[in-house]
């Protein structure tokens, strides 16, 4: 186990290599550039401005020289300063990936914790009201878009019926009522497709496990249909179903954009949204390999967990 | 000087419900206020802003040298006069005496030096910094007095000088930033995406017209909310007291019912609508095109389609009310003429007709506006093929003048040398169409050194004659300002620029009747 987690993370560095290629190369050959993006609203600027703005910010010099110039300062651990907001990268990640961590991992646990029962009893309840109403919720869930959902939300619950704030982020340990509120609504957004997506697999998984073989010689050496239900098929119907949980929670990593956009929510998907649009090369740069590195990090998690719900699998 | 624009101002301006106080209500002290701006607040380190909802908080915490009025001319603000040299050359600021910072210091003269310096240093890595490039030396006087001398002379210095938001020197370097400034609210906190916090500054050395201390309101915050639907949807459910902007295709809707509660206020605003015409390449590089194009399009049909009948069509980029502006202008392509296009495009050798390249921005008043002219366009044979892009992208096109038509709006400059200079003097920075008149160069480099008012008026009229021959642009008209604000919500006026703080309104002039 400790080899082949040593192995995934030797592997860690050709990818990071790539992916900071592809990046920085891409974003590069956008066109316009931060200094476009920073002067189109100032009339007064003259071309010999534009020039020195973009001298003092490299932007002058060869593209694989900058290039080799940002891989030198992260290696040195400098992550550079952002052109846009005119601040340590560091600092400004830091600010603003708590609020996505903690709205990823809310809508996770609340998706999981509807869905997995919704998914389990509608498979042992197959063709009942039970598995038909799972089914057409999991089916509305897949199908309306985020920010249709969200806007929906906030007109019904701060609107029609004033309970819950419209948008905004709060966390606080003073307050937790509101720190609640603020985190229900975008939670719940995110939550619904996941737990639609999860409820869906875990019920195939469920109906497929319950058919096969080793059921029924459960069932006939006489164990009990709890037991062979969550001990005996949940447990291999969830080894799919974490792989489903864990891209959704990567991706959700990266930023909800619209709904962090819809909600006003100060997390790390508008920060990159922003940073692409004013073409903040090293913002972007920086990010995008968060991302990378976020993702591998989640592949390794859910493959961990697999040998934990199916010793039978071997990592290699 | 505000007798003189009422008139037009109430042209261009309507307000429905009752947004705007009368006179004699009593006002009221305390309670917080919540704005809600249509644009994130990206920092508050105020010699490192960029993008209007950061500039709207530099407004409330701090001051500079000269303020905007309602119809966004100059007027005194730290400084209570100023005086320029015959050549325009040198201007000497009188400051205004016991104007306190924050944190109980008076405003000096040495205070004004220290924040253009450190604005002009490029170690600041300021984004405006670049534009005080101008400023050859700074003598402080004495401690109410000082003069800039200019490395040319510019009688449209004084919008160089607004862009400086005088801060305590004491606070440029704070860490995290906590800028100290002058203003009528005290900077409290920041949080990213979230909010700015300010607290009313009792010392504050403006009074309102019965001698009452302002601001009235006891905090203020600014909340970034990018979403219009969820912004109008905050301010419905009082999460926000007032939100910049509202879309203007809800006006109609809102006209005809007003949610309870709230109280619209759509007025003429500064920016110009355009369609910038490449003036150098491409098929639009024959003026009798360009005219063509102004001949056929419909400007009423265009202006009323974009605003809902709140905006009337212009021909020049100064808005009715500012000082700028030329009263009764005749405007050549005031109404369509579709034979006289035709026949322009058929001498220009395109009687089958003719495709232009048009770069579009990605923001819905700008798509509007080009399916709108695409539509009129298409009557004559022009065929418009637009080419979406975002921001950066735009500007760089622009700038490359690598497009045929661009339709667009743009930043307002109180001096016409801001606006008239850049976009179409042969040598102006922004020149995007490649416009080349020497005819017109001469004047508007005659405009740079005039001092007398009038004078330059008129020069500067001379001047838009022949761009409205040449058409390196096609005005339309003036980008409206849809804000709204709860019923509760008393005395929130904003100037033609929109702006939360100015020299009779605002956020410190506003008080809340709950």
């Amino acid at each position: 186990m400790g080899k082949y987690i040593l192995h995934r993370l030797v592997i860690v560095i050709p990818v990071l290599v790539i992916v900071s290629m592809i990046v920085f190369s891409l974003i590069h050959f956008i066109p316009g550039s931060p200094v476009d993006f920073i002067y189109a609203e100032v009339p007064t600027a003259t071309p010999e401005a534009r020039l020195a703005l973009e001298q003092s910010l490299g932007l002058d010099k060869p593209l694989y020289k900058q290039y080799f110039t940002w891989v030198g300062k992260i290696l040195r651990g400098d992550f550079g300063e952002s052109i846009f907001y005119r601040r340590s990268n560091y600092d400004i990640i830091v600010e603003r990936f708590p609020a996505t961590l903690l709205l990823t991992l809310v809508s996770t646990f609340m998706a999981v914790l509807v869905a997995i029962p919704m998914g389990v009893l509608a498979a042992i309840k197959r063709h009942s009201v039970v598995d038909y109403l799972a089914m057409v919720f999991s089916l509305i869930g897949i199908s309306v878009p985020h920010f249709w959902l969200g806007i929906l939300l906030i007109m019904v619950f701060s609107l029609y019926f004033p309970i819950l704030p419209s948008s905004g982020y709060v966390l606080s340990l003073s307050e937790p009522l509101a720190t609640l509120k603020h985190f229900i609504l975008p939670a719940l957004t995110l939550g619904t497709s996941m737990a639609a997506i999860v409820a869906r697999m875990t019920r195939s998984e469920m109906l497929e496990e319950l058919g096969k073989e080793y059921v029924r010689t459960a069932r006939a050496k006489g164990v009990s249909e709890p037991k062979i239900i969550f001990k005996h098929a949940l447990k291999n119907a969830l080894v799919p179903t974490i792989t489903v949980i864990g891209l959704h929670f990567g991706r959700l990593l990266g930023g909800a954009v619209i709904i962090e956009y819809i909600f006003a929510w100060p997390g790390i998907g508008g920060l990159v949204i922003d940073a692409i649009y004013s073409r903040d090369y090293p913002l972007v740069q920086i990010l995008i390999l968060l991302f990378a590195l976020i993702f591998i990090g989640i592949n390794l998690v859910v493959d961990i967990f697999y040998k934990y719900a199916d010793p039978r699998i071997k990592l290699q | 000087m505000k007798k003189r624009f009422i008139g037009p101002v109430l042209l261009g301006l309507f307000v429905f419900g009752s947004g705007f106080a009368i006179n004699g209500e009593a006002q009221k002290y305390g309670g917080t206020l919540t704005l809600g701006m249509y644009a994130d607040i990206l920092t508050p380190d105020l010699h490192r802003w960029t993008g209007n909802s950061t500039a709207q908080v530099a407004m409330l915490i701090t001051e500079r040298l000269v303020n905007y009025n309602e119809a966004s001319s100059y007027v005194p603000s730290l400084a209570e006069s100023w005086k320029l040299s015959p050549d325009a050359s040198e201007y000497t600021f009188f400051l205004r005496k016991g104007v306190l910072f924050h944190n109980g210091r008076e405003l000096t003269a040495e205070d004004i030096r220290k924040n253009i310096e450190h604005l002009k240093d490029e170690k600041t890595k300021s984004p405006r910094g670049a534009e005080f490039v101008t400023i050859k030396r700074i003598e402080v006087v004495d401690k109410y007095t000082i003069k800039f001398y200019l490395t040319e002379p510019d009688v449209g210095f004084l919008r160089v000088i607004q862009i400086a938001y005088i801060t305590a020197p004491e606070s440029f370097e704070s860490k995290p930033p906590h800028p100290i400034g002058t203003g009528p609210f005290e900077y409290v906190e920041w949080r990213p995406r979230q909010y700015v916090k300010l607290k009313k500054f009792k010392n504050y050395w403006k009074k309102d017209n019965s001698g009452n201390a302002l601001p009235y309101v006891d905090e203020v915050i600014l909340k970034p909310i990018l979403d219009d639907a969820v912004r109008w949807t905050s301010l419905r459910s009082g999460d926000v007291d007032w939100v910049w902007t509202f879309p203007v295709e809800q006006i109609p809707e809102i006209r005809k019912s007003t949610p309870p509660g709230i109280a619209p206020a759509v007025r003429g605003g500064v920016r110009w609508i355009h369609l910038g015409l490449n003036a150098a390449n491409g098929p639009c590089k024959d003026v009798r095109v360009r005219q063509a194009i102004a001949y056929a399009i419909d400007k009423k049909a265009i202006m009323d389609g974009l605003t809902w009948g709140v905006a009337p069509p212009e021909a020049q980029m100064y808005p009715p009310g500012s000082e700028w502006y030329i009263k009764g202008l005749k405007d050549p392509y005031g109404k369509p003429d579709l034979a006289k296009a035709r026949q322009l495009l058929k001498e220009a050798g395109y009687e089958k007709g003719v495709r232009l390249n048009t770069i579009v921005r990605n923001e819905t008043f700008i798509i509007n506006l080009a399916t709108l002219a695409q539509a009129e366009l298409k009557k004559v044979g022009i065929d418009l093929q637009l080419e979406m892009m975002d921001r950066a992208s735009h500007e760089a096109r622009q700038i490359q003048n690598k497009f045929d038509v661009n339709p667009s709006h743009q930043t307002f400059v109180d001096d016409p040398d801001g606006i008239y200079y850049p976009y179409f003097h042969s040598k102006g920075g922004r020149n995007y169409a490649k416009y080349s008149n020497p005819e017109f160069d001469k004047l508007v480099d005659a405009g740079r050194r005039m001092v007398d008012t009038a004078k330059r008026k008129e020069t500067y009229g001379r001047a838009l004659e022949i761009l409205n021959r040449d058409l390196p642009n096609l005005y339309l008209g003036h980008y409206p300002i849809a804000q709204a604000s709860r019923t509760y919500l008393k005395n929130m006026k904003t100037n033609s620029r929109g702006d939360v703080s100015w020299s009779e309104g605002g956020a410190s002039y506003a008080w809340l009747e709950k």
